[in-house]
């Protein structure tokens, strides 16, 4: 037990957030909250996992939020054209694969740092968004999206079994294929990783269209719940997905990373939420609360690297 | 001791340093005379590194004491050393890259202005002026320092010790990275600073620096102290002995081979800012060296067949076949390894197993029976393969390659190389910075690999190892080959000759 929660670091802050709730409140531990949070983490935990690649590869995707937005939008919009679902939920997923294509060819193709180009993209996506909804609310009435977020096969909610899947695919991608192998080695030493022979570029837009999607399904899942599109939807969503795979341990710089560190993180910022919620905190503390468990991931992460000059694990010498 | 006739100015007594599960150092004493130069050799992993930290205040001893002129010092932080006029120059310089190399030299204690609190750049140009005068250099104080060469960036270094009135400088591995006309003038620097009554604490594997420069030398082995003695009257070879604790049979060995077909076939090539016209063989079973000043070509050389670099104009066949790699990929799959000459910064996988490390070239052949899958058996299969065969000292495939000692990471990324089946292996600098333990071992292994029928290229900085173990040295000055050197004409005065002044020197029997 003491290994598991060595070696999986949020198990042990998780586990005390579930009893404290546990005990100050009546209702968090009744079973239609606690799958609220399953699902309510499940959602996050999807552009989360397509986020640990890009932070194993040493890079950072800004612009996932607004890619949230355009993609309800796209969807709602094409249902209200009249498009069946598949049309409206395919064309809504090619937008955020294209907006990542973007992010790829401009990070790559024209060098521009990852910040300053998914920043920009973030930019110019919302205002597309903006513009393509016309400022207005897309409210749609569509049953099957409904099922992407409310569906229940064999009495699990839909969320959760997508989370479930998508961890498992995730996982061994990361750790089993020689894309996630690849992914961490451009992470780890990139000009290491292209004097050995990997078509670094290709693996980098890569990622990034990845994270698109993933934006695409986030967005699909968001439209699924208000049962709408909207330019606004999805704003600061991006900051959501970079911190559950930071509090979850993956190096911001790249070279290591933790699927299932990125999971938990994903359930601890949703079970502090709700938590919260239960102890009636305003939403605006709840920001606040998020901010601060950010600081405190990396602190902790700090303090440990700032012992390796006076006591490392290895032989100096031998990191020459 | 040996300089009883001068008093001690840094007296080290029963140092030891633990690490969770290592003693670094163990019970180690040497002292260093004011005026002094003094060495410090063994091999990776004797505590060299560890000792400087301890100097340096980077870390704390758990025994033992040090004594400065007299007083206890008990460096806390870097700071600490600074103050009390110890200054470490570490292998990885501290400097500010795109500051000029005055304000590098006086940062943090810039002299400024009263009122506008500007800096007074003209006093620390001049001052820094000052400081590179004595050294015998001239630096521009006001240059960017990411726009000078290494050996003028370790000059900023050395002139920032000055500048803290350092009375004992502290070098590592200082010439790793320098060409022979740059060590010479380090070499100089160095005894500018005893002739200033400056002692020098000076680390290196080049026992031919040792021997120019050194006063005693101290030589340490896996953390002990072995030996402090005056260099008079003490050889190489003793102190190679000393270092590694054994008799090394033959430094520089080659196996004879016999030359087979060849492999590799530059026409006329030209490529990148540097490489001109470039003409030149490789045969299966051949060690080809390629030596000259740094920076004539060589790297180009080696990019332009590896796919790294286009080919600008000229022709190149590798085993009898048109010629023309795409990429890196491209390159490796026709049967090219390539060893870059800088381990850190383009080798080795640092958050990476050793075993992730030693297949990332070769994935494609690792996968299991579901296609994309990787296969963690035919992963081990490499990794002991190559374990064995280079002789990896590692716990295990899946130890982080940052823990291996430098020859061991160098071993491994030569297993990344050989991996993908190569017939022609491109070395670059392939014992840079190993100690003379691994040294052996990898030429050795150079052996081995042309006894199984590759041609090697071996670019190579070190002399006596490219005299050692190439069979023909082609030399190279501004981009073209000036030398063609085979048998008896591979003279390290041959290669200076050519790579310096650039006069032609090609050998009779070479053709």
């Amino acid at each position: 037990m003491t290994a598991v929660l060595r070696r999986v670091p949020l198990m042990l802050p998780l586990i005390v957030v579930v009893l404290v709730l546990g005990l100050a409140t009546d209702s968090f531990l009744t079973g239609g909250n606690v799958e609220n949070v399953l699902v309510a983490a499940g959602i996050v935990a999807l552009p989360g996992l397509a986020m640990t690649f890009c932070l194993a590869m040493g890079e950072f995707d800004l612009s996932i939020g607004s890619t949230v937005s355009l993609a309800g939008v796209i969807c709602c919009s094409s249902l209200i054209a009249g498009q069946p679902l598949f049309v409206a939920m395919a064309l809504a997923l090619a937008a955020g694969a294209a907006i990542g294509l973007a992010n790829g060819l401009v990070v790559t193709k024209l060098g521009v740092t990852p910040f300053i180009a998914t920043l920009a993209t973030l930019v110019i996506v919302r205002g597309i968004s903006l513009a393509y909804s016309g400022g207005h609310d897309q409210i749609v009435s569509s049953t099957g999206l409904k099922y992407l977020v409310g569906g229940r096969p064999l009495g699990i909610p839909m969320p959760i079994v997508l989370a479930v899947i998508a961890t498992v695919v995730a996982w061994w991608a990361m750790n089993r294929t020689r894309f996630g192998r690849w992914v961490c080695s451009v992470g780890s030493n990139r000009e290491a990783a292209r004097v050995s022979g990997l078509p670094v570029d290709r693996i980098r837009i890569a990622v990034y269209v990845l994270v698109g999607v993933a934006g695409g399904v986030w967005g699909l899942l968001i439209s699924s719940q208000l049962q709408k599109g909207n330019g606004q939807l999805g704003m600061g969503f991006e900051l959501d997905a970079i911190t559950v795979v930071v509090i979850g341990g993956t190096a911001l710089l790249g070279g290591r990373a933790s699927i299932v560190g990125t999971v938990l993180g994903a359930l601890l910022i949703e079970t502090i939420r709700n938590g919260l919620n239960l102890l009636n905190t305003p939403p605006a503390y709840q920001r606040v609360s998020v901010g601060l468990l950010l600081i405190a991931a990396l602190a902790i992460k700090g303090l440990r690297r700032a012992d390796i000059p006076v006591a490392p694990t290895v032989v100096p010498e031998a990191t020459r | 001791m040996a300089n009883s006739g001068r008093r001690a100015l840094l007296e080290v007594e029963g140092l030891t340093v633990e690490f969770p599960g290592v003693r670094a150092l163990d019970n180690v004493h040497f002292d260093v005379a004011a005026g002094e130069v003094h060495a410090l050799v063994g091999e990776n992993g004797a505590g060299k590194s560890t000792l400087l930290k301890v100097l340096g205040g980077l870390h704390r001893p758990s025994a033992g004491a040090i004594r400065l002129g007299g007083n206890a010092y008990r460096p806390r932080r870097p700071s600490d050393a600074m103050h009390a006029g110890i200054a470490v120059i570490y292998q990885e310089f501290n400097l500010y890259p795109d500051l000029s190399v005055a304000e590098n030299v006086f940062s943090g204690r810039e002299p400024f202005h009263r009122f506008s609190r500007g800096i007074r750049y003209a006093e620390i140009n001049s001052r820094a002026a000052a400081l590179f005068a004595t050294l015998g250099v001239s630096i521009d104080p006001a240059a960017a320092v990411n726009s000078l060469t290494v050996s003028e960036q370790q000059l900023v270094e050395i002139a920032k010790a000055l500048s803290v009135n350092g009375r004992i400088i502290v070098m590592d591995e200082p010439t790793a990275a320098l060409s022979a006309d740059e060590v010479a003038r380090l070499l100089d620097v160095v005894r500018r600073l005893r002739a200033e009554g400056r002692s020098v604490i000076y680390v290196s594997h080049r026992l031919d620096e040792v021997f120019a420069v050194a006063d005693r030398v101290t030589v340490l082995r896996d953390g002990k102290h072995v030996r402090t003695s005056p260099l008079a009257g003490t050889s190489t070879d003793e102190l190679v002995r000393l270092m590694v604790g054994r008799d090394i049979a033959s430094m520089f060995h080659r196996d004879d081979v016999a030359d087979g077909d060849v492999v590799l076939e530059l026409d006329r090539v030209s490529a990148g800012r540097q490489l001109r016209e470039v003409s030149m063989t490789v045969r299966a079973g051949e060690i080809v060296g390629i030596g000259g000043v740094a920076g004539a070509g060589q790297p180009e050389l080696s990019q332009v067949i590896f796919g790294a670099v286009p080919l600008k104009s000229g022709q190149m066949r590798l085993g009898g076949n048109a010629y023309r790699p795409k990429g890196p990929a491209d390159a490796m799959k026709a049967g090219v390894g390539f060893l870059h000459e800088d381990r850190k910064t383009a080798g080795i996988l640092p958050d990476l197993t050793v075993r992730h490390n030693l297949t990332i070239s070769v994935l494609d052949k690792v996968r299991g029976a579901l296609g994309r899958l990787l296969s963690p058996s035919a992963e081990l299969d490499i990794f002991s393969t190559y374990r064995a065969r280079l002789a990896i000292r590692t716990t295990g495939p899946d130890q982080l390659i940052g823990q291996l000692s430098g020859g061991n990471q160098q071993k491994v990324l030569f297993g990344r190389a050989l991996a993908p089946g190569a017939r022609l292996l491109i070395l670059n600098e392939p014992t840079r910075g190993v100690d003379i333990g691994a040294k052996v071992e990898i030429h050795h292994l150079i052996n081995e690999i042309t006894a199984d029928g590759a041609g090697v290229i071996m670019i190579s900085s070190d002399l006596p190892e490219l005299l050692g173990i190439s069979d023909r040295v082609y030399v190279f000055a501004s981009g073209q080959i000036v030398g063609h050197l085979t048998g008896d004409d591979r003279t390290e005065e041959n290669v200076m000759l050519c790579a310096t002044t650039g006069r032609k020197i090609f050998s009779e029997a070479a053709s």
